[in-house]
Parts: C-alpha cells; sequence; structure tokens
C-alpha cells in the first residue's frame, strides 16, 4: 500500500492537479458559458430577432434621414441662391414678419441632418429645419419631419430600440439563471468542488455572458452599416463611422450593466424562478415604466408653459408696445403732415420724408429692440422652465441604466437632447452677434404707417460677407463623445455597481 | 490524507449540525460515514469543500487546513455527489474536458477521456452523447470518471449509491475498490448499510452531528452492522463509545 506522502509526492510529479491559472480557469468557464448561451433557445430567438429587424429598422432611419437631407439641400440651394441675389449684397434687416421680400432668410441658420440618425432616430426629426435672425429676435422654422403618430405614441424602431429593448432583454434571459440556475441543477457544488476560487468563477461567467452578447450586438451594427450604404446613406464616412463605433461600443456596455445586474439578482436569490420574476420587475421598471413615469413627474413639478400660451403672451407684449410707438408715431405724423387721424400717404410721406424719417426711425428702432428684449425674455425664460424640466426628468432617469442608455445613445448619435442644447447655444450666439452687427443700428427701417410702410436707409447695407456667419455647433465624433459623457458616466456606475454587487453577493452565496 | 479534528458547525439558526467530529482517513482507505438524515454527514462533506465554514475544530486535506487554503486544499480532492449534477447540452466527454481543465489538468487526449470513460463502465456510444438523456447510474459513472482524470489523492462521495440499480451499485463498488488500490483516501457518506460492510475499512455512525460510533472492517467481521446502526439509532447518544475511535 502507498502512503500518504507517496501518494501526494507521485500526484505532483503527474501534474496530476496543477493549481489551474486563474485566467486559464476564466477561459474555461467563460468557453462553457458560450457554448452553453450560443445553443440556448432563447439566444437564438432573440438574437435572430434583433438581426432581422435591423434592417427595416435602418431603411425606416434612411428614408426619413433622406427626406430630410432632400429639405436641407433645397433650404441651402435657396439660401446661396439668395446670397449671390440682390438680398445677399445688401442686408437691409428688414423684420421677418411684415416684410415683403424678406431679405434675412440670408442669414437663415440651417440644420443639417445628422447621417447616423438612420441608425439613432433620437430628436433629429423633431428639431427645427432651420433659425430666422429678425430684429425682433430668433424666429424657428417647422419641424424637420413631420410627425409620426402612431410612431411617436408607441416609439420608433431604431438601433437604441433594438439594443435597449431587445437585447437588454436577452441579457436578463441569459444571466438569470447563471448562480442560482446552477445552484438548482447542482452543477454549482460541482464547479466550486475545482480548485478555482468564486471570482474566478464569476468572473468566466461574465466574460461568457459579454461575449455572448456582443455577437448579436456586433452583427446587427454590421448589417446596419452595410443596410445603411444600401440604402444611400454613407456611415462609413470616417466622422460618422466613428459615432457608429462609439454608439456600439456603449451598447455592448449597456447590455454587459444589464449581465451584471442578471448575475448580481441571481447571486442574491436561491431559485432560478425568483430571480427571473426580479430581473423581468427590474426590466420592466427601468425599460419600460421610467422613462415615461420620469417625464410625466418632471412635468408635473415643474411645468412649461405652450407654445400657444407663449404666443398670446408675445403678441399681447407686442401689442402693448407697439400701440405705445404706434401713438406716439401717430403724434409725429400729425404734428408734420397736419393730418387729424396722424395718417401719411405716399405723397405726404415723400414730401416730409426727411423731419419724418429722422423723428419716426428712432422709435421705431427704440419699438423693435424693446421687443425684441421682451419677446427674447419670454423666450429665455421658457428654454430655462424647459431645461430645469429635462434636468429634473434626467435626475429621475438616472434610476435607470436603460434611459442613460438612452441618453448616451442617442447624444453620441448627435440626435439627442444635448445637440439641441448645443444648436439653441449656437442659435443665440448668433442672434446676439446679429444685434451687435445689424439690427441695433439698422441700415434701413421700415417707416410703417396705417396700411402701408416705407423703408427708410439710414446707412449703406451691408454684404452677407461683411456679417458675421453662423457657427453651428459641432458634430464631430469628439464633441459628440464630451456632450455623451455624463451618460456615459452613468452607465459605467451602474454596470460597476451591479459587478461589484455581484462579486459581493456570490462570495456570501450559499452554495448547499 | 482526509482529516478533521473537533470539527464543528453551528449553523445561523442555532442549529449544531457538526459537534467536535473527529477524522482521520488514510492513503488506500475507505471510510463510510452512516446515519439518518440530518444526522451531519452532508455537513461534513460541506465542511471538507469549504462549502461552509466552521464554527470551530479544523478539516484538513492533505493536511491542509480546508478553511485557512481552500483553493490549496480543492488541488487534492475530488467530490461524487449523490446526483452528479453535469452540464446537460454537453457530452459526457465535453463534461470530462471541462472539469479536468477546472482542475488544472490541460492538454489531456480525447483517447485519455475515451479511456477513463470505459474504466467507469460507460458504454462507448455514450462517449459523445449528451448527458441530458443520461440515466442516474450514467451520469454517476461520469462523475467518478470526473474524479479519476483529476486523479487527487482524497475523494469524498455524498450517497453516491443512492438510488443506483444493483448491478449499477455493484459497478460502482468495484471503481471504489480500484480507486482504494490506487492509494485514494475515500470518504464516503450513504445509508446503505450492507454496500457500506462490503467496501468500507471502517464505519462511524453519526447522529444529531455527533459520530456515536465507529468500527474497523475487522471489528465489523464480528458484529452486524445493520443491528448497530438501529441500535444506535433507536437508543441515545452513549459518548463512551467515542473512546473506541481508532
Amino acid at each position: 500500500m502507498t502512503t500518504d506522502a507517496d501518494d501526494v509526492r507521485s500526484f505532483d510529479q503527474r501534474g496530476g492537479a496543477a493549481q489551474p491559472k486563474a485566467l486559464s480557469a476564466i477561459r474555461t468557464i467563460a468557453r462553457r458559458e458560450i457554448a452553453e448561451q450560443l445553443s440556448s433557445a432563447r439566444f437564438l430567438i432573440i438574437a435572430l430577432l434583433v438581426v432581422g429587424l435591423t434592417p427595416l429598422a435602418v431603411y425606416v432611419g434612411a428614408r426619413d434621414y433622406k427626406s430630410r437631407l432632400e429639405d436641407y439641400n433645397r433650404l441651402v440651394a435657396e439660401q446661396q441662391k439668395m446670397i449671390a441675389g440682390p438680398a445677399g449684397r445688401e442686408v437691409k434687416g428688414f423684420d421677418v414678419g411684415w416684410s415683403e421680400g424678406n431679405d434675412l432668410a440670408v442669414l437663415r441658420a440651417i440644420r443639417p441632418p445628422e447621417p447616423v440618425s438612420a441608425l439613432v432616430r433620437g430628436l433629429d426629426g423633431a428639431l427645427p429645419q432651420y433659425w430666422d435672425f429678425s430684429p425682433t429676435g430668433i424666429v424657428t422654422g417647422p419641424l424637420a419631419s413631420r410627425p409620426q403618430r402612431i410612431a411617436d405614441v408607441v416609439g420608433h424602431l431604431d438601433m437604441a430600440f433594438l439594443m435597449r429593448v431587445a437585447l437588454g432583454l436577452l441579457a436578463i434571459l441569459l444571466a438569470f439563471d447563471a448562480v442560482a440556475g446552477e445552484k438548482e441543477l447542482g452543477t454549482l457544488r460541482a464547479v466550486l468542488s475545482q480548485p478555482i476560487s468564486r471570482a474566478a468563477l464569476l468572473t468566466g461567467k461574465l466574460a461568457g455572458g459579454a461575449v455572448t452578447l456582443l455577437l448579436p450586438l456586433a452583427a446587427a451594427f454590421l448589417i446596419a452599416l452595410i443596410s445603411a450604404q444600401l440604402f444611400g446613406v454613407d456611415l462609413i464616412a470616417a466622422g460618422a463611422l466613428a459615432k457608429v463605433v462609439m454608439l456600439a461600443l456603449t451598447a455592448g456596455a449597456y447590455l454587459v450593466c444589464f449581465y451584471a445586474l442578471g448575475l448580481f439578482v441571481s447571486s442574491l436569490v436561491s431559485s432560478q424562478k425568483t430571480s427571473l420574476v426580479v430581473l423581468l420587475v427590474v426590466w420592466v421598471v427601468a425599460v419600460l415604466a421610467v422613462p415615461p413615469i420620469a417625464t410625466m413627474v418632471a412635468q408635473a413639478a415643474s411645468p412649461v408653459p405652450t407654445s400657444q400660451y407663449l404666443e398670446t403672451r408675445k403678441d399681447a407684449l407686442d401689442l402693448d408696445i407697439r400701440r405705445q410707438a404706434e401713438l406716439e408715431m401717430g403724434g409725429v405724423y400729425r404734428e408734420i403732415t397736419g393730418d387729424p387721424e396722424g395718417n401719411a400717404d405716399t405723397d405726404k410721406y415723400y414730401k416730409n420724408k426727411e423731419s419724418i424719417d429722422r423723428r419716426i426711425v428712432p422709435i421705431e428702432v427704440g419699438y423693435l429692440n424693446r421687443r425684441r428684449q421682451i419677446l427674447n425674455e419670454i423666450d429665455r425664460d421658457a428654454e430655462r422652465r424647459a431645461a430645469n424640466q429635462n434636468r429634473f426628468a434626467s435626475l429621475l432617469m438616472a434610476i435607470s441604466p436603460a434611459a442613460a442608455f438612452a441618453g448616451a445613445a442617442t447624444d453620441l448619435a448627435g440626435t439627442g437632447d444635448a445637440q439641441y442644447a448645443a444648436w439653441l447655444e449656437s442659435v443665440r450666439r448668433y442672434q446676439d452677434s446679429l444685434n451687435a452687427a445689424l439690427f441695433d443700428d439698422p441700415p434701413t427701417v421700415m417707416i410703417r404707417n396705417r396700411g402701408a410702410s416705407f423703408p427708410a436707409e439710414l446707412r449703406k447695407p451691408p454684404t452677407v460677407a461683411d456679417l458675421p456667419s453662423f457657427a453651428p455647433p459641432r458634430r464631430d465624433a469628439a464633441a459628440v463623445l464630451s456632450r455623451s459623457l455624463p451618460a456615459i458616466g452613468l452607465l459605467g456606475l451602474f454596470t460597476g455597481v451591479f459587478i461589484i454587487g455581484g462579486f459581493f453577493a456570490f462570495s456570501r452565496y450559499d452554495v448547499r | 490524507m482526509i482529516e478533521a479534528t473537533n470539527l464543528s458547525k453551528r449553523y445561523e439558526d442555532g442549529v449544531l449540525a457538526l459537534d467536535a467530529f473527529n477524522l482521520r482517513v488514510e492513503s488506500g482507505r475507505i471510510y463510510c460515514l452512516l446515519g439518518a438524515n440530518g444526522a451531519g454527514k452532508t455537513t461534513t462533506i460541506n465542511l471538507f469543500l469549504n462549502f461552509i465554514e466552521p464554527t470551530s475544530g479544523q478539516a484538513f486535506i492533505n493536511r491542509i487546513d480546508v478553511a485557512r487554503s481552500p483553493i490549496e486544499s480543492k488541488k487534492y480532492v475530488s467530490y461524487v455527489s449523490e446526483n452528479v449534477m453535469l452540464y446537460g447540452n454537453f457530452t459526457a466527454r465535453q463534461n470530462l474536458d471541462f472539469f479536468a481543465r477546472l482542475a488544472g489538468r490541460r492538454d489531456i487526449k480525447k483517447d485519455e477521456y475515451y479511456m477513463v470513460l470505459r474504466e467507469v463502465g460507460l458504454q462507448e456510444k455514450a462517449f459523445e452523447q449528451r448527458v441530458k438523456e443520461f440515466s442516474k447510474g450514467m451520469r454517476q459513472k461520469v462523475g467518478i470518471a470526473i474524479a479519476i482524470i483529476k486523479d487527487a489523492p482524497a475523494i469524498l462521495l455524498d450517497e453516491p449509491t443512492s438510488g443506483l440499480d444493483p448491478k449499477a451499485g455493484a459497478e460502482f463498488l468495484e471503481t471504489l475498490d480500484e480507486l482504494r488500490q490506487r492509494g485514494k483516501s475515500i470518504l464516503m457518506s450513504t445509508h446503505d448499510i450492507f454496500r457500506a460492510k462490503e467496501i468500507a475499512d471502517a464505519v462511524g455512525i453519526m447522529k444529531e452531528g455527533r459520530k456515536v460510533m465507529e468500527r474497523t472492517r475487522e471489528e465489523l467481521e464480528h458484529e452486524d452492522l445493520q443491528a448497530l446502526y438501529l441500535d444506535y439509532m433507536r437508543g441515545g447518544y452513549r459518548p463512551d463509545e467515542e473512546k473506541r475511535t481508532a
């Protein structure tokens, strides 16, 4: 009979069960996880669904993008034509509202559609096509896309939706039984009777789950890129491709986040059924309930006046100051022309043009500047309220990794709220620079009279080239990345918390 | 070698599952733990595998304190549970490969796996079949094959013969005997008095967390193990019996 010492010595000499290196054990666990998951029905069904729906989602997105691009190109062509014409050579600075030949369209800030909106629609279709700048302030153009009533109600099917909803669900379904299921099956004891640490086991599971989830994700993005190319949207162009790659990486982080959540919950309970129920409830709350509830609560807690209300308020204030200005003007007309009604017909105006202009112009310019200031204050106040509401809603949504991903995805695609805020900022800056260069000291003022208006030339009108040019917000990959960092950071925080929570829970998990 | 000194476990709910348990299983010996459900047999095995922490005392595998160096100690022990649970979508050979890799054994050829599966009596046609189609006896054979491929000096078996048909049970005992011949220290918990008597070099009876009796194979030649077992189960705890511990 051999002795203990002999047996152990010979065991060690054979290299019998040399303790596996942690990395090797992790790789072994991960490979098994991948093999198991890839052959599971839940993986095949959802992965095929996502891969199958991707071309459809891209087709719809590409069509929408292309129609917005056509509108944009048309508007730019019209503007170029105007710039090359008289309006471009002499910017008189007429108010948009009551000038017949609106020369201010040469200064129009036209927003190009974002190519990556073919994948992640975001707000791109719901923002204005352009902004005009006038002596009375910023005038917002029509929305880039027509409202799509059904899609606006139930949500748009785009890549962000497929990742957030379908692959998010897959992550949960792959992870719910990772620990509790193995405990029920009995394999957890068998695995943990081998010389590997619990941390290595969970790391292997996390790595295996991540690789499994990244396969349909990578396939979907590859198909999306090919589909977009086929449907006429070039996303291979350097800037767009960088955004798509960042988008795919963030989607990957989101899936790892949900998988880590699944491992965490699975390590907290002893039954896979309980794990599944808990995770499905969390998924429904995080993906489907939190975003609308957060928006609703923010709307209730921090209301924003409706456009109709703002317009009515602006009209009422405008009416007030205009009436005041008109009364003053009427007095001047009466005094100069002797007309008891305070009117000046064309003959009378041109007969007394010099003295009328000298006295009316300050009233008219004063009215325009005052009006611009008041309307600007109303708009700023409304924007401040909207921003507060957005901030509040974002804060409430911060409890959901799905909302964090939605924010990160749209911001990375250049179709999110951060991009909208950047456009508003650029537009406001441009209005300020035009105020200084043009509107505060207008070259031409329309002298109004009841039923008629007469241009009063005050100085030589500048050309478009003389005026500051509009600086649109940066849309390059670095800019969208910096705007997305808060949302990406939040997603990273969730992932970190779930991973640490999972390791902590599994280190204390009762495997009996 | 498998060894326990004054090993105790009290659960959080206050239940004393194991009370000052002592044990020593030398190389080339089979020790059978008998006892009713809840007697502390599985708790003992859980302590040797570090699935739970002892309240006091120590468990050693190959002279390594399990609680202090759990991963190191698991290099030297194989474990076969009552219901050997394997990954259903993997074949017998793939399961073997998976657990061998976890045990640190890499670069094992397919033929070597087949050889071990043959050794435990699994039919050739089942080698590359998914184990979800396997009977309990077949899974048990794969479980033993996993222990053999690891080739660890200590083996823990938790009621391995429960539910096996007579033929499978007999084959299982043959395999155990073979492992004993190779110098393995084997600790087996079981309800099966007859198989315990047939295979064990020593038998311990547990009751309410305590080892109330221990007999060597030689001693049992003159005693009826079944009668002893029933006697101890009916009667109370007789600590004087512990003095007979080898």
